[in-house]
């Protein structure tokens, strides 16, 4: 077996996870499976929120290792479903390593579109409106200003704007928005309402999942990390808020 | 009745539209967004019965954890794609916007309500997770151990 090929395979995957906002267990899990299709002696992975090291070993060879930093993070959660695949089919010996190692070259390069998401959000915030109970008028400014929320963090994203800075943006511009809205269109609005429901996708769900996850699996360092990250993006978004109320 | 049947289908749009901006893979939407309907739904009548939100959060959240698992079992996919979009029902938005809401008040006193209220909800969520993944996880992780010995 080529190990330098199953090495590069299990980072290709691992770095794939980590970077689309997999649990720091599974990322341990996948690279340890891959690896172990070798058969050597000495199989070791170590995963953490920004990183990973990655060790293969055997008396009758040089031993690898690979040390990888994680700088970016986001979530895409169809990829980590397709690495979960390829993984699965190449451990159970359905396609064989160059196989394998193609497709997670080719998800590598895959470029990401976001094109579908302005419409997802407005789904989402006016969706969350109806759910917290609200009035058909504040279900529209919830979804019209989810809709203008997601071409500001769009921008922002393809800026490479930093995480803390997106989120204050995002949450200044909503609220702003929302004052206006309910300040000059003409009807009753409750402004408390909309503006919970706009902030919903800035709010750090997947954050807060992970760290129970990480902190479940006795990933604790990972844990906390995650959870240090919810806090950041927390105080983005109330700090972004404040602003904004304050403005109108 | 009708109320809380109709914000329901505002929690399935909701999760699948948050599904959609996380590119969760379009077969498993729908089932997202189910899981986290119900779990709204499981919220919503708990809260009625017994009035207490954060043991309704408990509640909602154990169901739609177990869901998740249920689902990830039977598309053999990552948990996390279902429970990332469905948690986002639970997940304590509205007291991240009245912390801040009542510190420009300026009315300190609510505010701390607020915060230590969120905090709460936050763990409530977690405390469910837990015990779900260690209920169900328990004979997965026997599996897994026998895949990682070779027997």
């Amino acid at each position: 077996m080529d190990y330098k090929l199953l090495f590069d395979t299990a980072v290709f995957a691992g770095e794939l996870l980590m970077k689309n906002g997999a649990e720091t267990y599974r990322v341990e899990d996948t690279m340890y499976r891959i690896l172990k299709k070798s058969n050597l002696k000495t199989v070791q992975v170590l995963v953490m929120m920004t990183g990973f090291v990655a060790t293969l070993d055997d008396p009758s060879m040089d031993s690898l290792t690979v040390v990888r930093r994680i700088n970016s993070r986001g979530t895409d959660l169809e990829l980590i479903d397709k690495v979960n695949v390829i993984s699965r089919e190449f451990c159970s010996d359905q396609i064989p390593l160059e196989v394998a190692f193609t497709r997670m070259k080719t998800l590598w390069r895959e470029p990401h579109e976001s094109k579908r998401n302005l419409a997802a959000m407005a789904a989402l915030t006016g969706g969350f409106a109806v759910m917290f109970g609200g009035s058909a008028a504040d279900v529209a400014v919830a979804a019209a200003t989810g809709f203008l929320t997601a071409a500001v963090l769009f921008y922002c994203r393809k800026i490479h704007l930093h995480m803390f800075l997106e989120n204050m943006l995002c949450s200044v511009f909503l609220a702003i928005v929302v004052g206006l809205a309910v300040t000059f269109l003409p009807g009753e609005y409750s402004r408390d309402l909309i503006i919970i429901s706009a902030i919903m996708p800035l709010v750090p769900g997947a954050a807060i999942t992970n760290a129970v996850f990480d902190t479940l699996h006795g990933d604790y360092l990972s844990g906390l990390a995650r959870a240090a990250e919810a806090f950041v993006i927390a105080a983005a978004v109330a700090l972004g808020i404040g602003i904004g109320m304050s403005l109108i | 009745m009708t109320d809380m049947i109709i914000q329901c289908i505002g929690a399935v749009v909701a999760v699948v539209g948050f599904g959609i901006v996380l590119r969760v893979p379009k077969k498993f939407l729908w089932w997202a967004g189910l899981d986290g309907g119900i779990g709204w739904l499981v919220y919503l009548a708990a809260n009625q019965a017994l009035d207490s939100p954060l043991l309704s959060t408990f509640l909602g959240a154990m169901v739609i954890s177990a869901g998740a698992h249920l689902c990830a079992r039977k598309f053999r996919t990552p948990v996390t794609m279902f429970l990332i979009p469905a948690n986002m029902t639970l997940v304590p938005g509205a007291g991240m916007y009245r912390i801040v809401y009542y510190i420009l008040q300026p009315e300190n006193e609510s505010s701390m309500y607020y915060f230590q209220q969120t905090l709460q909800t936050a763990g409530m969520i977690a405390l469910a997770m837990f015990v779900v993944n260690t209920a169900l996880g328990n004979f997965q992780h026997r599996k897994k151990s026998a895949v990682k010995e070779g027997k």
